[in-house]
């Protein structure tokens, strides 16, 4: 036997360890090549957009202008902005860096720019949101975690019946649901708003109060939250038990808690990737819920929007909110790469 | 573990067997039952009841025996309207998904067979629908163009068909290296022939959950529009009744309940039926979605 | 180097051990009535096809028989006359990794994809040692030097995908002789490798047991494997042992028509090809198992009693026995 093992198999010594510096530079072009294919998928989304208001019945600056009655300045302004005497390519890239400097249109209705009008709304839709996601998320998957060790037990099919009632719920009927009971019979919890009209709270008061009303439109958003995470948690969970580098964890000796360790990082990796795969789902939910709760987010500014037919501040919201998603999803992808080291080789 | 046993005997494919193919537990028969049972109900029972909009003398009944799910503001029979509203939800769904099945099958065999910058190019465009909040320009595009139910069920169609066409890419990606397909080949079948009587009939299985799981995402999406005001009036849908019941909701909860229990039992029972599909003809995929 | 079994008393000894698995089919009897011992330093080899129980029962020796659906109902494993079968979980979690340790066939999946080589060494000292970090980390490298790989420090810090099928399957060793076991069980340990590594691996895995002084249970379907490492072999056959020899005898004369069908098939230097024997037929449904010999179906010399009566283990030699009517009694 040769005391030098590499000399005797070179073939096999092409795919040794690399060091960390290329490594690094593997992580660098993953995330270069994820940058990189953001951008067609944003064109597309300005394109989609564009090619709506051209299509709709009528010519585009009525449709822009709606039902109301802008002053003469405000429309020569607007055939000015949309160059509509020019010909359509010239039109679209006007278009086109006009969205790409922020600039989302203007709302005849509410006299204001629609990014303004979004970015007015965002906290109180980010405050819902964020705060279902994060709680339930955790519900989700602890409880998936819990249930995966035993399958098929009570707990598995309780559990399991949730989530697939979580899917079927459209949430804006869970919500009158909700609302109906612990609102307006039980009065636990208000019905409408995000904060109270009648007072003006500040400090811990206030944020009792958005707590308050909080519960309620996070509960039932949260439900979503849980059935997804539970589903897949639970499926990656139980695939990864089933891994042989379990059973090799079991043959070692390890304690349980050591086991369920091994399992873990690859039972909710996947998580994170269906998190961004859901995210519009989540984001029509959130939208329904909003407009039952009264909560005054851009789920709510849109439902105003479309019953007083503000089809600029519609369209400027379709367009924040595909970004939105692209660039959340694009953000998925890197964290998801940094926590598996074999994505960032492909 | 290596162990490997020889294969049980096989059995003669009778009716029987293929309906034990299914592999049926108590959960997916309930879920059938369910469907089947919604199927008859919105498509039979509509023609013996009376228009869904003869109203009546009583307003905001309660469920009594002439009126099982109550009257609503305009004293309309709640009941007579669910059957209705059962047949609008289930024609969108599933022929929207019908819709989103054609142009996804399409293109994705498009896509597949061919590969190279068809292929890229395809599946570029349908990532893009993908990441496009599908609710909200359905949202746009019937708020623009006015909520028809024939339109209603074109956009929600041409919003799901990616899943579909991703699926039948693959399918088409790994069968066209089939032993099969490369003898059909050979021997100079045509491509079309190829594609349709070779590689689509194997692609099928995993093709047909998918088409159930559109049926559902259909119906809700559905219901979403509607409950905004955007369904189509002279064809009430289940969520254009909860569109109705919101500003009641205190003084008559059934005309919110029923409906939602109608899309709630209906929608779970498409997701139990296609979970269970998906279980049984891809074992390994137990449980996923 | 054959070692007397009878010295100290055997490290493992299998007595009667029956493991099935439920499945929907119906029960599998996946071991039957196997024994088998294992002296100190021995190497023992057990052999047969693929889906003839020997990795259900290196499993049923670990308690890692998956279950649901396994089950290990009867008989008795001892560890050093200690009992395994009637330990708590937290004894016998003591007992794997320390005392018996397992190799397993595709070092790929038998390591975690997100855990560098190093954590998945570690961890095992650290549930069975007191040492300290820096201790361990010393041991880490001081361990993958002795299953010679070449900078130990770099395939500490890498994580599984970036070694090769050889590299992986010394560092899977190395995980196992971490804690000196006194008994080392690899399934298959060079069925996923090259030829050439195979050979380099296996020579390895002989040295090394050899250094720390522990025995080896080698699971494997090669016999050629089996000729150049082990001291005793087995060969089981649908969930039972059917003949069990040293080494050199069951090569020189093998008693079992299995046994014989087995060596026969074996592609030998002095041999061409066209006369290499093949096997036929495959292993039996374990569902429903047949009733007398399971091998009398592919078996070329069987007789009328082989269908209806079991064949009984008859001595044909010093430590050797063989299930077969066709063996005089």
């Amino acid at each position: 036997m040769p005391t030098d093992v590499t000399a005797t198999t070179p073939d096999k010594w092409t795919d040794k360890p690399t060091r960390s510096r290329s490594e690094a530079f593997a992580s660098m072009r993953y995330i270069a090549l994820k940058l990189i294919s953001a951008i067609p998928m944003i064109l597309g989304v300005i394109t989609v957009n564009f090619i709506l208001i051209h299509l709709a019945p009528g010519d585009p600056v009525s449709i822009l202008v709606g039902e109301t009655e802008p002053t003469p300045e405000q429309l020569a302004a607007l055939y000015a902005k949309m160059g509509l005497d020019q010909p359509l390519w010239k039109q679209y890239i006007d278009y086109l860096f006009g969205i790409l400097q922020g600039d989302l249109g203007y709302s005849y209705v509410l006299q204001r720019d629609v990014v303004d009008l979004i970015v007015d709304r965002i906290p109180a839709t980010l405050t819902l949101m964020l705060t279902s996601l994060i709680v339930f998320t955790i519900v989700g998957v602890a409880l998936a975690v819990y249930v995966a060790r035993k399958p098929k037990s009570a707990g598995d099919q309780a559990g399991s019946f949730l989530a697939v009632l979580g899917y079927s719920i459209p949430a804006f009927w869970l919500a009158q649901i909700i609302l109906l009971i612990f609102a307006l019979e039980l009065r636990w919890f208000p019905s409408n708003g995000m904060v109270s009209s009648r007072h003006m709270y500040e400090g811990w008061d206030y944020f009792v109060d958005l707590l308050h009303h909080l519960v309620l439109p996070a509960f039932v958003l949260g439900m979503r939250y849980l059935a997804i995470n539970f589903r897949y948690a639970r499926a990656a969970m139980r695939d990864a038990l089933s891994q042989d580098y379990i059973t090799a964890a079991r043959a070692k000796g390890l304690s349980e808690r050591r086991v369920l360790f091994h399992a873990y990082r690859n039972g909710i990796l996947p998580v994170i990737t269906v998190f961004g795969l859901n995210l519009t789902d989540i984001l029509a939910g959130s939208v329904l819920t909003e407009i039952v709760f009264g909560w005054p987010g851009i789920g709510r500014l849109m439902y105003d929007a479309m019953y007083a037919r503000d089809y600029p501040l519609l369209m400027g919201i379709f367009v924040f909110v595909s970004i939105g998603i692209i660039l959340t999803n694009l953000v998925i992808d890197i964290v998801y790469s940094l926590f598996d080291p074999r994505v960032r080789q492909q | 573990m290596s162990m490997t046993y020889s294969a049980p005997k096989p059995v003669r494919p009778t009716f029987r067997a293929s309906v034990a193919k299914l592999h049926l537990n108590t959960s997916s028969t309930i879920a059938i039952a369910v469907l089947i049972g919604m199927l008859l109900f919105a498509f039979l029972l509509p023609l013996a009841l009376g228009t869904p909009n003869a109203m009546g003398d009583l307003s905001f009944g309660p469920p009594s025996l002439a009126h099982p799910m109550g009257t609503d503001d305009l004293g309309r029979d709640v009941f007579t309207r669910f059957a209705y509203g059962a047949r609008s939800s289930l024609s969108v769904g599933i022929l929207a998904a019908l819709t989103a099945s054609i142009i996804g099958i399409s293109i994705g065999a498009i896509a597949g067979y061919s590969r190279g910058i068809v292929d890229i190019a395809l599946m570029r465009v349908s990532e893009l629908f993908q990441v496009i909040p599908r609710f909200f320009l359905a949202l746009l595009v019937i708020a623009i163009f006015g909520s028809n139910i024939m339109f209603i069920i074109l956009t929600i169609g041409l919003l799901g068909w990616p899943e579909v066409a991703r699926i039948t890419r693959g399918e088409f990606l790994s069968l066209r290296e089939r032993e099969y397909v490369m003898a059909a080949q050979t021997i100079g079948q045509s491509k079309r022939k190829i594609i349709f009587s070779e590689i689509l009939p194997n692609a099928m299985p995993p093709l047909i959950v998918a088409m159930t799981m559109q049926v559902s995402s259909a119906i809700l999406l559905e219901a979403g529009l509607s409950f905004l005001g955007l369904g189509d009036p002279s064809n009430p849908s289940w969520g254009l009744m909860l569109n109705e019941a919101q500003q009641f909701l205190t003084r008559a909860w059934w005309m919110a309940v029923f409906p939602g229990l109608g899309i709630v039992i209906t929608v779970a029972a498409l997701n139990v039926f296609g979970d269970h599909l998906t279980d049984v003809l891809n074992p390994r995929l137990k449980g996923a979605h | 180097m054959p070692k007397d079994v009878s010295q100290n008393g055997p490290i493992l000894e299998v007595e009667g051990l029956h493991t099935i698995l439920r499945t929907t089919e119906g029960v599998v009897r996946a071991v039957t009535d196997v024994s088998i011992s294992v002296g100190r330093g021995e190497i023992v080899g057990i052999v047969g096809e693929s889906g003839c129980g020997k990795s259900m029962t290196a499993l049923s020796i670990m308690g890692l028989v998956p279950s649901p659906p396994g089950e290990v109902t009867e008989g008795r494993i001892l560890l050093d006359s200690a009992d395994l079968r009637s330990m708590s979980q937290s004894a016998f979690q003591k007992v794997r990794g320390r005392r018996i340790a397992m190799i397993f066939q595709d070092p790929m999946t038998y390591l975690n994809p997100v855990l560098t080589i190093g954590t998945q060494i570690d961890e095992m000292l650290r549930q069975h040692t007191g040492q300290n970090r820096k201790q361990r980390e010393a041991r880490i490298l001081d361990l993958l030097r002795k299953v010679k790989i070449p900078d130990p420090e770099r395939v500490a810090a890498a994580y599984p995908h970036q070694l090769s099928g050889g590299m992986r399957q010394r560092v899977l060793i190395a995980t196992a002789i971490s804690c000196e076991p006194e008994l080392i069980i690899a399934d298959e340990p060079t069925t996923a490798l090259d030829v050439t590594v195979q050979a380099q691996v296996l020579e390895l895995l002989k040295e090394i047991i050899h250094d720390i002084g522990s025995s080896l249970v080698l699971i494997t379907h090669d016999l050629g494997v089996v000729a150049e490492t082990c001291d005793r072999v087995y060969v089981m056959y649908a969930g039972r042992v059917i003949e069990e020899a040293p080494m050199q005898t069951l090569f020189e004369n093998p008693q079992h028509p299995y046994t014989q069908g087995l060596l026969a098939s074996i592609l030998r230097v002095d041999q061409p090809v066209e006369e290499l024997y093949v096997l036929d037929g495959t292993v039996p449904n374990l569902t429903a198992p047949p009733s007398g010999c399971a091998f009398r179906d592919r078996c070329e010399v069987a007789m009328d009693i082989c269908r209806d009566q079991l064949p009984i283990p008859i001595a044909t030699g010093p430590c050797a026995f063989a299930a077969c009517w066709r063996i005089p009694q």
